[in-house]
């Protein structure tokens, strides 16, 4: 059935404009500042609260792994934290989940504009919506909570925490629904609404909010950290203010937003005038897909602007794999940020004045009410930062110095892994494996990409401890290791990807429920640079009646696909099974691209590699044209590598 | 002024290879006209390339490279459909 439009939804549907500063909402009383207030600041004042609110969106997300329970939070920082000004606009947002930071702003004016009058916001209210079509986070997983902070009666600023939970409903455990056609089938978004009113924890509005969960207690206890977040902030916020006057402080923010613009803008003029074009590709939008689906994106730098235009992109899907306009702003910020902005405050709110967005709603990466976006932040939205990501860099490429914040595209995807059932204590659970947060970076100009280094959206983000998975949740590691070949050859290399093999362990139901979705299987989504091969697929291997049981009874533990015996299938991009006693799963995630041509390769640097395990000696040879001295990749024998990389010149380009 | 490991404007604003000095490019606005390009099949990309992409779609995968007309040094890669234009270019002003 066709995705049909439904009437009156696009009242939840957003531009990204800013509002007006003179725009009214009810009898809401607004703590302004004027430009002589900003312009009046002392440097000293500006760097000592300018470094105070970056501390405060630090505490918060100390604050959030304090008190939650989860995993996802606790040992893999997926949340972010940010802190905004009185119409919403981003002052400040945290190193932790980026993406997650990037609409907040247009959360907070959609609360401003369709709260103040009915519930009203008063001192000590918190709303709580998972509705990435008004902001806040990327798909339904991504709960915000917003907290509107009062100073003297007048709403001061807000703060956001928002973080990934592992259960909200829908179809299947996790929400994670692979045979999702639209929104429906997957857990429905929820506009804000008041969860704390005046201090008070509504215990009507968290009943309905956790009533949708597989794991209520869990999703009540990160609802409460979140809230513990904004009060900490808040708490720290209002300190401040105490201390300087609210002029002072409100100043600083703007200040804050001003100056990320100004810097910028400043930026961008050392850099050429010109047009770079990019695409990211996903194959499957669903179970059962088997399409590609394209983002193209054409950005074009003029003076101190950067314009970002998708047209071109693929249509919606009836699928899962969409996100809204929030997903693909969290496209675009968290490459700005590590890449033109790592010598510039992460004032969001200035840096978003320096760019123009052109996409078609309706779009892959613009989709509209109620296509399906249950995945939007790991498909679409980080499909559409490996876009950006290409010409942001390219543009940098071009720049003596600034060329050195460039790198290819890191970690393509996000290999999701959902396993729910019965844990070992008896107790129901869902939860998303984080491993995959060691993906590769990409290359730099000037140097390899970092190993397992992460993902470029969460520059705190870590995976958990293998004995924390197993104690936290019934599953046994075989292995979790770096993966050979799964950087992108280059001149310098792309940073390595892992792999995770595991079985289900200690489960009286004798089995875990799995959803494996992962893209870039049928073609690999961490491009290179300059020439440099993209990172190796995404491979993901279901082994069903294994051996491995007897191998460990046997005092065995196998360390290859090869020696587990059973039934071996490689799965698809999308799909929901059951793990037996007997079975294995095997997720390898992707790498970083390359850099420059791999024949270009030190084949010195080549040869530790193929020492260390990061590349195969075949790839070696096929691909850098390094001819071992042996197979252990001791040294290169460079008489051998010169012919064969002479040969290989003409065999690719195909003049032999 | 370069333009990444591989390419500089050269005289008269045409793109130059940097390893051998040849002309990749009439102009920075068509940076890659003289380039020579092939297309190959994507499990010639190496062995990251782990199963064939007909396992998971109907439309052709390949690799596309550029390469410099006279050293033959790698310009640009990709893995992509087939069927679509090559949507990675760049110009400048
Ligand atoms: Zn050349």
């Amino acid at each position: 059935m066709p995705v049909i439009p439904i009437a009156g939804s696009e009242r939840f549907g957003q531009s990204e404009a800013p509002l007006d500063p003179d725009e009214s909402f009810g009898d809401l009383a607004l703590h302004r500042v004027d430009a002589q207030a900003i312009a009046g600041v002392d440097a000293l004042t500006y760097e000592v609260i300018r470094h105070r609110l970056v501390a405060v969106t630090d505490d918060m997300g100390e604050a959030i792994k304090r008190m939650s329970g989860s995993v996802v939070v606790t040992d893999c920082n997926d949340f972010g934290a940010a802190i905004m000004d009185e119409l919403g606009e981003t002052v400040q947002v945290g190193l932790y989940n980026m993406q997650l930071g990037s609409s907040l702003d247009m959360a907070g004016r959609w609360t401003l504009r369709n709260r103040s009058v009915s519930p009203g916001i008063h001192p000590g209210d918190q709303f709580l919506l998972n509705d990435p079509w008004i902001g806040g986070g990327l798909h339904q997983n991504d709960v915000t909570v917003l907290a509107p902070l009062f100073y003297q009666g007048q709403l001061f600023c807000w703060t956001g925490a928002v973080a990934h939970q592992v259960d909200l409903g829908g179809v299947s455990p996790g929400s994670w629904s692979v045979d999702g056609r639209d929104v429906f089938w997957e857990s429905v978004p929820i506009p804000p609404v008041t969860i704390v009113e005046r201090g008070r924890l509504r215990a009507d509005t968290e009943d309905m909010y956790l009533r949708r969960s597989r794991v209520p207690k869990l999703v009540g206890l990160d609802l409460r950290a979140k809230i513990g977040a904004n009060n900490v902030a808040h708490e720290r916020l209002t300190t401040l203010i105490d201390k300087y006057g609210p002029d002072t402080v409100k100043a600083v923010m703007k200040r804050m937003m001003d100056d990320a613009e100004t810097r910028l803008r400043a930026k961008l003029r050392m850099l050429p005038e010109g047009e770079w074009s990019a695409v990211a590709h996903q194959d499957g939008g669903r179970a059962d897909d088997r399409q590609v689906h394209k983002i193209v994106v054409r950005m074009t730098k003029r003076s101190d602007r950067l314009h970002f235009d998708f047209t071109g992109t693929d249509p919606q899907v009836e699928g899962i794999i969409n996100c809204t306009l929030a997903g693909l702003r969290g496209g675009i910020l968290p490459i700005l940020l590590t890449m033109l902005c790592p010598d510039i405050p992460w004032a969001p709110g200035g840096i978003y004045r320096c760019v123009d967005i052109t996409s078609e709603p309706g779009t892959i990466n613009n989709c509209t009410f109620p296509a399906g976006i249950g995945k939007a932040s790991v498909n679409s939205a980080w499909a559409t930062q490996n876009a950006v990501s290409e010409t942001v860099a390219e543009m940098l490429a071009t720049h003596p110095e600034l060329s050195r914040s460039a790198t290819s595209v890191c970690s393509g995807t996000w290999d999701l892994t959902l396993l729910a059932g019965v844990d070992q204590r008896g107790g129901g659970f869902a939860t998303m494996l984080c491993d995959a947060m060691a993906g590769g970076l990409g290359a730099k100009v000037d140097g390899d990409g970092v190993d397992t280094g992460g993902v470029n959206c969460i520059p705190m983000g870590r995976t958990a401890d293998v004995e924390i998975n197993e104690f936290s949740f019934p599953m046994l590691y075989l292995w979790r290791r770096e993966e050979v070949d799964s950087g992108g050859p280059g001149r310098y290399r792309g940073g390595v990807g892992g792999s995770s093999c595991f079985i289900p362990y200690d489960s009286p139901a004798q089995g875990v429920h799995l959803v494996v979705s992962a893209n870039g299987k049928a073609l690999p989504q961490a491009s290179g640079l300059a020439g440099g091969y993209p990172a190796a697929t995404q491979w993901d291997v279901l082994i069903r009646d294994s051996s491995v049981r007897r191998r460990l009874a046997e005092g065995v533990i196998p360390s290859r696909i090869e020696d587990l015996g059973g039934h071996t299938d490689t799965v698809p991009p999308h799909l929901e099974t059951d793990l037996g006693a007997d079975d294995v799963y095997f997720t390898h995630w992707q790498g970083g691209g390359g850099l420059g041509d791999p024949l270009l390769r030190e084949p010195e640097a080549v040869a530790r590699d193929v020492a260390l395990g990061k590349v195969s000696p075949q790839a070696a040879e096929r691909v850098y044209g390094v001819r071992l001295a042996d197979q252990a990749g001791s040294d290169a024998d460079a008489e051998e590598t010169e012919r064969l990389r002479h040969h290989l010149r003409q065999e690719r380009a195909r003049l032999t | 002024m370069d333009l990444d490991l591989n390419l500089t404007v050269g005289p008269g604003g045409c793109v130059d290879c940097r390893h051998c000095g040849a002309q990749v490019g009439t102009s920075t606005a068509a940076p890659l006209d003289k380039a020579v390009r092939t297309q190959r099949p994507p499990s010639e990309a190496g062995p990251g390339m782990h199963a064939d992409p007909a396992r998971f779609t109907d439309r052709p995968i390949v690799l596309r490279q550029v390469f410099c007309p006279n050293c033959l040094v790698l310009l640009h890669t990709e893995i992509v459909p087939a069927d679509e234009p090559c949507y990675r270019q760049w110009s400048l002003r």
